[in-house]
């Protein structure tokens, strides 16, 4: 990592001129997306959402930097993800980048605590940082209401439970920015409206920027902002809460 | 790395079947060829050394192998005679000690080793309770005959009959045993030793009987000044005891009594040399060289062994590629795990990782069972050299 | 598991390894009069004694059989072998003289036979007694007279074989053999035998035993031997031995008067074969068991005692 690709503020997510495009194998025009301007500052949520093939799982692996954009700057947590090579990248998303899938994707040969430990396991951590680990995945369980669930495998859990094991192992890292993509569309309404509740108040304890990707319009009122995909190359990521 | 790790372990056990299931796959595979080689180089170890602490056998005109297999593991044969006198001819020489060996008879199935104390020195065997066999009619017994017989010093036991239809002559002699040697790991352990004289009585050749001058003469079918000839009914002694031994003798010339071999302990490498040169350019009988025969017979098998080893690799090989395809197709079941992995910041080619550490745990425990497995049938199993 | 298991077996039976060149035999180390084994001579008779002595020093020289035992019933028990199979050589008149080596596991290469001494044609002959029974053949026991040490000449062959034999019980740095003055003493013995027969001056011995037949040859001594087979005990002697013997003592002037013991002494007959027969009866050692003095000076003392004894013409 260069050493001016790194701030020492903590921030959430800035993506600014950025280009993206790929060919599309089905014959049809490429697809691209361009942004012109997005930040998140720390404790900031913001749900995206558009049409599909509009690119909400594209801006989220940019962010993740999963994909790395053709043109423009992507910081996260003040460190410049395009300027890093992908061991680098990868090392910084396991560090700085909570992620929740739609299908959760909890590794079903491990209980809870370990799935909830795996970014730290994957990212080589040592006995201390492990134990320390443990503690805050302790926490982090109670505060999501499955303290007594730990030793359990996913297949002993309910689609809720799983859920919060998502969640939890989405935060343990105390990630900049917690990304999820379509967390909820698994879940009952209630069950949704009880797990975003959840990812917010947990995020913004945290002071993690959060970036969801959601259908579900009823739950946009309780993000700071929403950003519709496919404004953003009119610099729309930049806009106010609830636009 | 210690994370990976983590997973692969936690993977594998709770995969316990399929784990165990691979594990003992390759345990299996791995524990065939090293058993067997493991067995075939002790084996062949003992074969050696056995042949090659032995330097020289002397015997009667026929197939080397029969002498050499006879004199040295006791293994059953027909061997033609050489007369004792023969041994003190060769005593005489002064070039080497002379060891005689008788191996004709059985008792409760174990070869019968008549021999002299000379033998028991050369091999090292000390009793371990008891004595050596020393007076006519005792034997001392190798570690696993006393073991399977359950016999100590003081018993007593049986020579296998061998001339049913004699009635003149006792089925079988009951001799006593005098002493127990301890287990020597070679065949010696499977041995019932005795004195030369006493398998002399065994062949008929030496008996004891009442005095001819005390005989019923109802048993008297003729008698004249210096002969008497008795009737067949006239029964020897089966038992040699302290009251009885006195009336033990020899028919005939005891310098013709018969032997099977005779182990040579040369002075000297040169003296083996010249003996051994002596001996067969004569003709009348013939000296081996036990190290060199058991050299030519391992090399005719050796052949025939390659064949088993390629066996062996094949059978190993096809056991990898097996196992090679249960990763594969685990490999694939598990793409969706690996692609969540790749997403939350997993290092490239972790996939490769997990599979790759696991596949090395298969191994690695499969490695300590075939290796725990092969420590335990060589422990285990019956000592092969000593039943060869 | 078929297939591993016949690869098992076969190799199992079929071993053979080529990393193992076949190695050529080597000098044993087998302690051949040597090693643990005593420097001692073990003996269990008088010559034995007598030409080990000669050749080794008595020092070195151990009995195994007790004094006065005789050589033709005595059995050596476990001690006496254990002492025979620990000595460096065992030196044994042979079987017929020591009919227990018929029955004893004596170390071949450590056992010397004095016997092996003797040429074929110098061993006398007597009846024989051949038997036969079940499907065996004929067999023959007894026949040859046993005590040939009683011979001077074939004492000095013994005695040579002795010393060659003998060699290897002194090792290297050990007391080296003593003087030989053997010879000697078996030349005085020779000429003690030698006035006996002048003594005699063609008259003939009576024996009760044939163990004289060596001595009388040596000396030109006619022998008349009448196989009394009295065993000092009071036992009845055998009719036509004491009928033999009446006919031999009526032949005046043939014989020297004398009724010669070569075993034990019945004085109960020797007392009547001095009043009826006017025998006197004479004993004589042939030094076969061992006893205080050797069988040489027993044997010079017993011929200078029967030359005594020789009722002058």
């Amino acid at each position: 990592m260069s050493s001016d690709a790194a701030s020492p503020l903590r921030t959430g997510a800035d993506l600014r001129g950025v280009s993206f495009a790929y060919s599309r194998t089905d014959g049809t025009r490429p697809f691209r997306l361009e942004i012109e301007e997005l930040c998140l500052a720390p404790g900031e949520a913001a749900a995206v959402i558009g049409p599909s093939g509009s690119g909400k799982t594209t801006l989220v692996h940019l962010c993740a930097g999963i994909l790395v954009p053709k043109t423009g700057e992507v910081s996260v947590g003040g460190v410049r993800l395009d300027r890093l090579s992908d061991g680098e990248r990868r090392r910084e998303r396991a560090r700085q980048v909570g992620l929740v899938f739609q299908e959760f994707e909890l590794l079903d040969y491990l209980s809870a605590l370990d799935n909830i430990l795996v970014p730290l396991r994957i990212r080589g951590a040592n006995r201390a940082e492990l134990r320390s680990g443990r503690a805050r995945a302790t926490e982090l369980a109670a505060a999501v209401g499955i303290a007594d669930l730990l030793g359990r495998l996913p297949a002993q859990l309910s689609q809720g439970e799983r859920q919060r094991v998502a969640i939890a192992r989405a935060l343990v890292t105390d990630p900049a920015l917690v990304l999820c993509d379509e967390p909820t569309g698994n879940l009952d309404p209630e069950a949704a409206s009880h797990a975003v509740d959840l990812l917010l108040q947990q995020a913004r304890a945290r002071g993690a920027a959060l970036l969801m990707v959601t259908h579900d319009h009823g739950l946009l009122d309780r993000f700071d902002r929403v950003i519709d995909v496919t404004t953003l190359a009119r610099g729309a990521g930049s806009g106010g809460p609830n636009e | 790395m210690s994370g990976i790790l983590y997973l692969a372990w936690r993977h594998a056990a709770a995969h316990r079947a399929r784990t165990s299931l691979l594990v003992a796959c390759v345990a299996l595979a791995l524990w065939v060829p090293w058993t067997a080689g493991a067995l075939a180089g002790q084996y062949d170890q003992a074969l050696r050394s056995r042949a090659a602490e032995t330097p020289l056998i002397i015997g009667a005109p026929g197939n080397r192998y029969d002498l050499t297999l006879a004199a040295l593991y006791f293994r059953p044969s027909q061997l033609e005679t050489i007369p004792y006198q023969e041994l003190e001819r060769l005593q005489e020489g002064g070039r080497a000690t002379f060891i005689p060996l008788h191996m004709r008879f059985t008792a409760r199935g174990y070869p019968i080793v008549a021999t002299s104390v000379e033998y028991a020195e050369f091999r090292g065997l000390q009793p371990a309770e008891g004595r050596h066999a020393l007076r006519l009619g005792e034997v001392a017994l190798g570690a696993d005959v006393a073991a399977a017989l359950g016999l100590r010093a003081g018993d007593a036991l049986l020579s296998d009959p061998t001339e049913l239809y004699d009635i003149s002559r006792p089925p079988a002699l009951k001799m006593r045993v005098a002493g127990v040697y301890p287990p020597a790991g070679t065949p010696d352990d499977g041995a019932v030793f005795c004195d030369v004289r006493t398998a002399w009585v065994l062949e008929g050749i030496a008996h004891g009987h009442a005095p001819a001058e005390e005989i019923d003469e109802a048993l008297v079918l003729s008698r004249a000044d210096e002969s008497v000839a008795v009737s067949g009914a006239l029964m020897e002694y089966a038992e040699v005891t302290e009251e009885n031994e006195g009336s033990f003798h020899y028919h005939g010339d005891t310098a013709l009594l018969p032997l099977s071999a005779v182990l040579a302990l040369p002075a000297s490498r040169k003296d083996g040399t010249l003996l051994k040169s002596a001996v067969n350019a004569e003709g009348s009988f013939q000296a081996v060289t036990p190290a060199a025969v058991i050299g030519d017979l391992l090399g005719v098998v050796f052949r025939i062994k390659a064949f088993f080893d390629l066996v062996g690799v094949f059978l190993l090989g096809t056991t990898a590629l097996l196992v090679s395809l249960v990763f594969l197709l685990s490999s694939r079941l598990r793409g969706a795990e690996m692609r969540t992995l790749d997403r939350i910041g997993a290092p490239r080619r972790v996939g490769a990782g997990l599979i790759g550490i696991e596949a090395a745990l298969v191994l690695l425990l499969a490695g300590a069972l075939a290796g725990g497995a092969t420590a335990a049938t060589l422990r285990w199993l019956p000592d092969l050299v000593s039943t060869f | 598991m078929g297939t591993a298991h016949l690869v098992l077996i076969s190799a199992l039976l079929l071993a053979g390894c080529s990393d193992h060149g076949a190695t050529t035999s080597s000098p044993t180390g087998f302690p051949s009069g040597g090693g643990e084994l005593r420097p001692v001579v073990a003996v269990a008779s008088g010559p034995a004694e007598l030409l080990a002595a000669a050749a080794v020093g008595p020092e070195r020289v151990e009995r195994v059989a007790p004094e006065g035992a005789p050589l033709d019933r005595w059995r050596p028990d476990d001690d006496a072998l254990d002492a025979m199979v620990s000595a460096r050589r065992v030196l044994v008149l042979g079987d017929e003289a020591e009919p227990w080596l018929q029955r004893a596991g004596l170390p071949p290469s450590r056992t010397v036979r004095l016997d092996a001494a003797i040429p074929e044609a110098s061993w006398i002959e007597v009846g024989s007694f051949a038997h036969t029974h079940g499907g065996g053949e004929s067999h023959t026991h007894g026949g040859v007279v046993a005590e040939a040490w009683t011979d001077p000449a074939l004492l000095r062959a013994m005695a040579q074989r002795t010393r060659g034999q003998l060699g290897a019980v002194l090792g290297e740095g050990e007391a080296s053999a003593p003087a030989w003055t053997l010879g000697a003493r078996i030349d005085a013995y020779a000429d003690e035998l030698d006035a006996l027969a002048e003594a005699l001056d063609g008259r003939a011995l009576i024996a009760t035993h044939h163990g004289m037949e060596y001595l009388c040859r040596a000396a030109g001594i006619r022998l008349e031997v009448t196989e009394l087979e009295l065993d000092g005990g009071g036992s009845h002697p055998n009719d036509d031995a004491v009928r033999r013997l009446a006919e031999l003592a009526g032949q005046e002037g043939a014989h020297a008067g004398v009724l010669v013991w070569p075993g034990p002494l019945d004085s109960a007959f020797a007392e009547k074969a001095r009043q009826e027969l006017g025998l006197r009866s004479v004993d004589f050692d042939l030094g076969a068991s061992l006893a205080g003095s050797d069988t040489l000076t027993r044997l010079t003392q017993s011929t200078a005692r029967l030359r005594a004894a020789i009722a002058p013409e």
